[in-house]
């Protein structure tokens, strides 16, 4: 690897952002502020909600923003298009250059209780219950 | 210097441990030796398949994943990936057939590991790697739409070729383990974050399930080959068109041979460990058995009933530093670490949490490596940096206060350990071994429908 010339520095201060609106945010994609989010750079979910609030309102933008996604590239994406949701903001039609993401996934909040019934063996109302013990629930 | 050229060392055979083990592994010999016999079961196994439905000229994709590329050194997968191949061509006539072979979150370490087995020369130029960022293609499944990477399933067959190996218990939990690369090696980055943040720890295996119950799937599915391992090393290859069915019995399997060890690791109460792999922190391995699994071997990771266990991504997510947000429902990273010790492993997985959570040294050249991975910016913000091996024990068994030493370093068949270490395993062993017949077999096997286990000697 060759160095950069100026080192490029990530991270946005999440005090410039309304606290109740970052709290709103957050708790409506079932996420306390100070949780990781992003397990490579340590990127707190304030940090992504700030940016939201902020402007930056594609994963892209978001990765510039606070440097989410900039490390495995992989993990996160859910995190940072649930609170694109819970924001408001429709991540479906604005697709990334390239093929990198959708703007679809799975939660557990979006299985239905006939699923469950159907498929026992993978515990998914105990999941349920145990997600929304642990996190918080969006009321 | 290597970790198992430390003064005072020993080996512990799995097989040595539970001699009421009954399986062996298929050889013992030479690499050579081992991917002759792997061809002649790949061979066998293939018997059992309906193959018709491939008609000369029609491309066939045998889907892989890299981390059977790096159990025991990777020959046999790699063997009975060129077997399936060869196989396929000789009994259905189509030469069409490709590999696509899936990563975790190395994006080019399946294109290293084509080199190295020389898979384009078996291939005809046709063997490719394949990741989460390439281009998806929507899958309808019975719970929404998910995303596969569209070059796997761009053929009209497909054949998952995969293995039984333990691995990410944290994980799969020892349910549907089969299906897991659905979600996640063949799958893209939503699915996989879907799997690893928005599902829950458990219910997250339902994803791979319903991707694989999907049409798009279905249409398309010839079979699975499994390379079957177990801490004794390869136990042989096994396909199956009902993958179902063939979870189900894996299921059955992987708790006979490995539910002792797992069990017993988690009995051990103090050791230094120490990493010496060419591997992610997590997936260094010896015994058949990870990091991972010992660093969540305080709880019973078998038991369906516990919904999390010490290091999930769900729970890395709560520990934003040292302590986590929530209090009283985390069980925290086995407390018999007393310290880690990294003397050699790979770069290219978040493994912050590990520095933050255990005491680590890192020797040498490693803190140069982590220091410069991206997905490990502030590793060495909490682990410390020490200049040779022999200094890294000599200073941790100075705060670990103990003279167990437990290495993962790829060794088959069983650990190298510090003779303290042996003389704890062996006098653990038959009482654990019991309480594992009588009690936490008939638990685990309850728990997943399975009728009965695997009769012991």
């Amino acid at each position: 690897m060759v160095d950069r010339v100026e080192p490029l520095y990530f991270g946005i201060d999440y005090t410039r952002a309304d606290p109740n609106e970052i709290q709103s945010i957050c708790r409506s994609a079932h996420m306390y502020t100070e949780q990781i989010i992003c397990y490579c750079r340590r990127i707190k979910a304030r940090d992504v909600a700030a940016a939201i609030l902020l402007g930056h309102r594609t994963p892209e933008a978001l990765a510039r923003a606070t440097g989410v996604r900039t490390g495995c590239g992989v993990l996160c994406i859910t995190s940072v298009l649930r609170q694109l949701k819970a924001a408001g903001i429709n991540v479906e039609v604005e697709k990334a250059p390239g093929w990198q993401w959708y703007g679809t996934y799975i939660s557990i909040w979006d299985i239905s209780d006939e699923i469950a019934r159907r498929y026992p063996e993978y515990y998914l109302a105990e999941d349920r219950a145990a997600m929304d013990e642990l996190f918080p629930k969006d009321e | 210097m290597r970790a198992v050229e430390l003064p005072g060392l020993t080996s512990v055979m799995v097989s040595d441990l539970f001699p009421d083990h009954r399986y062996r592994p298929v050889s013992n010999g030479s690499a050579q030796e081992l991917c002759r016999e792997i061809r002649e079961r790949t061979v066998l196994t293939l018997q059992e398949i309906n193959l018709e439905k491939i008609q000369p000229g029609d491309s066939v994709n045998i889907l892989a994943s890299h981390h059977g590329f790096s159990i025991y050194g990777g020959d046999a997968y790699a063997e009975m990936i060129r077997t399936i191949r060869d196989e396929v061509e000789r009994r259905t006539g189509t030469r069409d057939i490709r590999l696509r072979a899936g990563v975790g979150l190395r994006f080019r370490e399946t294109e290293e590991y084509i080199e190295k087995f020389d898979l384009n020369r078996d291939f005809e130029g046709k063997a490719r790697g394949i990741a989460p960022v390439d281009r998806g293609v929507a899958i309808d499944t019975a719970i929404g739409t998910l995303y596969g990477i569209a070059d796997a399933y761009k053929a009209r067959w497909i054949i998952h070729a995969h293995n039984n190996d333990i691995r990410e218990l944290h994980y799969h939990r020892q349910m549907g383990r089969l299906f897991k690369p659905f979600a996640m090696s063949y799958a893209t980055i939503e699915t996989r974050s879907s799997y690893h943040q928005s599902m829950g720890p458990r219910a997250a295996n339902l994803l791979p399930r319903m991707i694989f119950e999907s049409d798009f799937i279905q249409e398309k599915f010839v079979c699975s080959c499994m390379l079957q391992v177990g801490p004794a090393g390869i136990m042989g290859v096994n396909a199956s068109e009902d993958l179902a069915g063939q979870d189900k019995e894996f299921a059955r399997l992987n708790l006979d041979w490995y539910g002792k060890i797992v069990t017993l690791l988690g009995a051990i109460e103090s050791a230094i460990l120490i990493i010496d792999y060419p591997g992610p922190v997590p997936y260094t391995t010896a015994g058949g058995i990870l990091f991972g699994n010992f660093l969540n071997a305080n709880v019973d990771e078998f038991d369906l009933t516990k919904p999390f266990t010490a290091f999930t991504r769900y729970t890395d997510m709560l520990y934003p530093d040292v302590k986590p947000l929530v209090q009283g429902k985390l069980p925290p990273p086995n407390p018999a670490i007393k310290a880690l010790i990294l003397n050699y492993c790979s770069k290219g997985y978040p493994s912050t949490f590990f520095a933050q959570q255990l005491p680590t040294l890192i020797v040498g050249a490693q803190a140069d490596l982590f220091g410069n991975d991206e997905q490990n910016p502030l590793f060495m913000d909490y682990a410390v940096r020490v200049e040779s091996l022999t200094k890294a024990v000599a200073f941790a068994r100075k705060f670990a206060q103990t003279e167990n030493v437990l290495i993962f370093d790829g060794a088959v068949g069983g650990f190298n350990v510090s003779q303290p270490l042996a003389d704890e395993l062996y006098r653990l062993a038959p009482d654990l071994s019991r309480h594992v017949d009588e009690e936490l077999m008939p638990l685990w096997l309850k728990q997943r429908g399975i009728e009965s286990r695997i009769p012991p000697l």
